[in-house]
């Protein structure tokens, strides 16, 4: 696959820019937004450089999402999310990105704070540095959602997105927080995607579970190589590791704590 | 880092592993260290020999002759943080097997740096095993690690050629090394190096770092000096950097940390911070020392 290279906004630029976007108004944002911006470079690795054409359409494509959640309005808060899934699955559909290009922050400043400044602060208003500078691409107002994209996709699928609403949010960076431990095996990230909602909780709060799996799982990692087993085995070694997490969460969590199982997961 | 494993293992020789080799366009060859010609474009054909003693493997691990073991290749990329299986196959009851592992690895899910490890697991247990044996699939009997540095293209980072007159950077310099504050962060994704296109004996000598001629072999040499001295001062300059601490592999910490050690084998952090300061050009020297400025090759 062809990688498609795009603009790298050297930090000094993403500082200053959110610096001043901080206090514009989303009227000012919108006449901010651009193609191009002179501290940003290429890097001259492999690939062809991203066209303004397609830079473009990218853009249009995510205001048409915004717009759909509220944009310019605040919007509801589940319409925040679904506009989160829709332009997950439009960067990885159409960015054109490799997950090596897609590892690199300034890339990820190049689209928060040139050619997204708008939305970029309509969907974290007054955002901290790390929401648009990518400093922590989990964090990232649009590195993230490629991310879970990646992480998610079925390639061989028809509907190849279809795993990519398992996790809410504050679930989803659990998993990606454990990137270089489990998180970046896209395999056991799939497998766990399958198998979330068919776990009987048992009353368990849900995030309280998901790290208890994970921590489960970390551990097995030591001794089990994840990589080597089929799917459905996978599968069901995650659901081992979950059933084996109910029964001692649900164990040792008294009633009155079960009380937000469906919460944020 | 040994884990402790709570089942038998066998011994290390029931797998010998001969090198890992590459197809390239007369042949193959052995699978250097390092990569220099890698980007994301590149499909890696590698390969290996492996002889298993299938049967001594399965005894001296507690299981039965017909207990199901696998070998598996295992790929790991330090700049994107995945990882994934590029190659199994099941390995038979009989000692001396023969395994040609073979396959194809596409550049698009890798960068920084590659680690290989082939895996021999247990994939189903059957009647018969010892208490003591492993039950669950998946299970690592045994296995190895071979790490292979990509994109160490002649400066070792991602490059940008820009004119610095758009830039913060004084408009004449020949270059300039953009380095992040994140230590834990990936390493690539975090330096570039920018070439000033107003100073055009280095772009032509970047450009031409595949062959350069001697010109451009003293500017390259000069490049390679100061990037190192930047990342060194960078490292000695970032409060929170610290030989204590053990960085993710491929990270930017990880990276300032192996560069130190090669370039000071003898120092420990706080000893070349001192040296620093007490006298600044005496170090600059040190730091051609070690990296061979304009030495002719």
């Amino acid at each position: 696959m062809t990688s498609v290279l795009y603009p790298r906004l050297l930090d000094h630029a993403a500082r200053e820019l959110h610096r001043e976007y901080m206090d514009s108004t989303l009227e000012e944002l919108q006449g901010r937004a651009a193609f191009h911006h002179r501290a940003a470079v290429f890097a001259a690795t492999g690939g062809r450089r991203v066209t303004v054409d397609e830079l473009q359409d990218l853009r249009e494509r995510i205001v048409r999402a915004a717009e759909y959640a509220g944009y310019p309005g605040e919007g509801r808060r589940a319409d925040r999310a679904n506009f989160d899934l829709e332009v997950a699955k439009l960067l990885h559909q159409r960015s054109g990105l490799v997950a090596a290009e897609a590892a690199v922050r300034s890339i990820w400043a190049f689209l928060a704070l040139v050619l997204l400044p708008d939305v970029s602060y309509w969907r974290y208003p007054r955002p901290p540095a790390d929401r648009v500078m990518g400093t922590d691409i989990t964090r990232h107002v649009w590195g993230r959602l490629w991310w879970r994209a990646h992480l998610l996709a079925l390639p061989r699928e028809a509907d190849r997105y279809r795993l990519l609403d398992v996790f809410g949010e504050a679930a989803f960076d659990q998993i990606f927080a454990r990137r270089r431990s489990l998180g970046g095996s896209r395999a056991l990230v799939r497998a766990l995607a399958e198998t979330w909602p068919t776990i009987d909780r048992g009353g368990v709060n849900d995030r309280q579970l998901l790290r208890d799996v994970l921590k489960r799982l970390l551990r097995t990692s030591a001794v089990v190589e994840f990589e080597a087993l089929d799917d459905d085995e996978l599968r069901r070694q995650v659901a081992e590791a979950a059933a084996e997490s109910v029964a001692v969460l649900a164990e040792s969590e008294p009633l009155a704590g079960r009380r937000h199982a469906q919460d944020d997961a | 880092m040994s884990r402790a494993f709570p089942f038998i293992r066998p011994p290390r020789d029931v797998v010998r592993v001969g090198p890992w080799s590459r197809a390239v366009a007369d042949g193959v060859e052995e699978l250097p260290r390092e990569l220099p010609d890698w980007d994301y474009e590149t499909v890696l054909s590698l390969r290996r020999p492996v002889q298993v003693d299938g049967l001594r493997a399965r005894r001296s691990s507690g299981l039965p002759d017909d207990a199901e073991l696998d070998l598996t290749v295992r790929w790991g990329s330090s700049t994107c943080a995945l990882r994934g299986r590029a190659w199994r196959a099941p390995v038979p009851p009989r000692d001396g097997a023969e395994i040609g592992i073979e396959f194809d690895l596409d550049g698009d899910q890798l960068g920084g740096v590659l680690e290989l490890d082939t895996v021999l697991t247990l994939r189903r247990a059957t009647d018969g095993a010892s208490p003591a044996a492993a039950r669950r699939p998946g299970s690592v009997l045994w296995n190895d690690r071979f790490s292979v540095l990509l994109q160490g293209d002649a400066v070792l980072f991602p490059l940008a050629i820009a004119d610095f007159q758009d830039l913060p950077y004084p408009t004449g310099a020949g270059w300039f090394l953009e380095i992040g504050h994140d230590l834990e962060a990936a390493a690539l994704g975090s330096i570039l190096l920018l070439a000033n296109e107003r100073r055009k004996v280095v772009v032509d000598a970047l450009a031409a770092a595949g062959s350069p001629s001697e010109a451009d072999e003293r500017v390259l040499s000069a490049l390679r000096t100061d990037v190192q001295r930047a990342l060194i001062e960078h490292a000695l300059a970032h409060e929170d950097f610290s030989d204590d601490v053990e960085y993710p592999g491929g990270s930017l910490g990880a990276l300032l940390a192996a560069v130190l050690r090669t370039t000071f084998p003898a120092f420990g952090v706080e000893g070349l911070r001192r040296e620093r300061n007490a006298d600044p050009i005496l170090f600059t020297a040190r730091i051609h020392d070690a990296t061979d400025l304009l030495a002719s090759s």
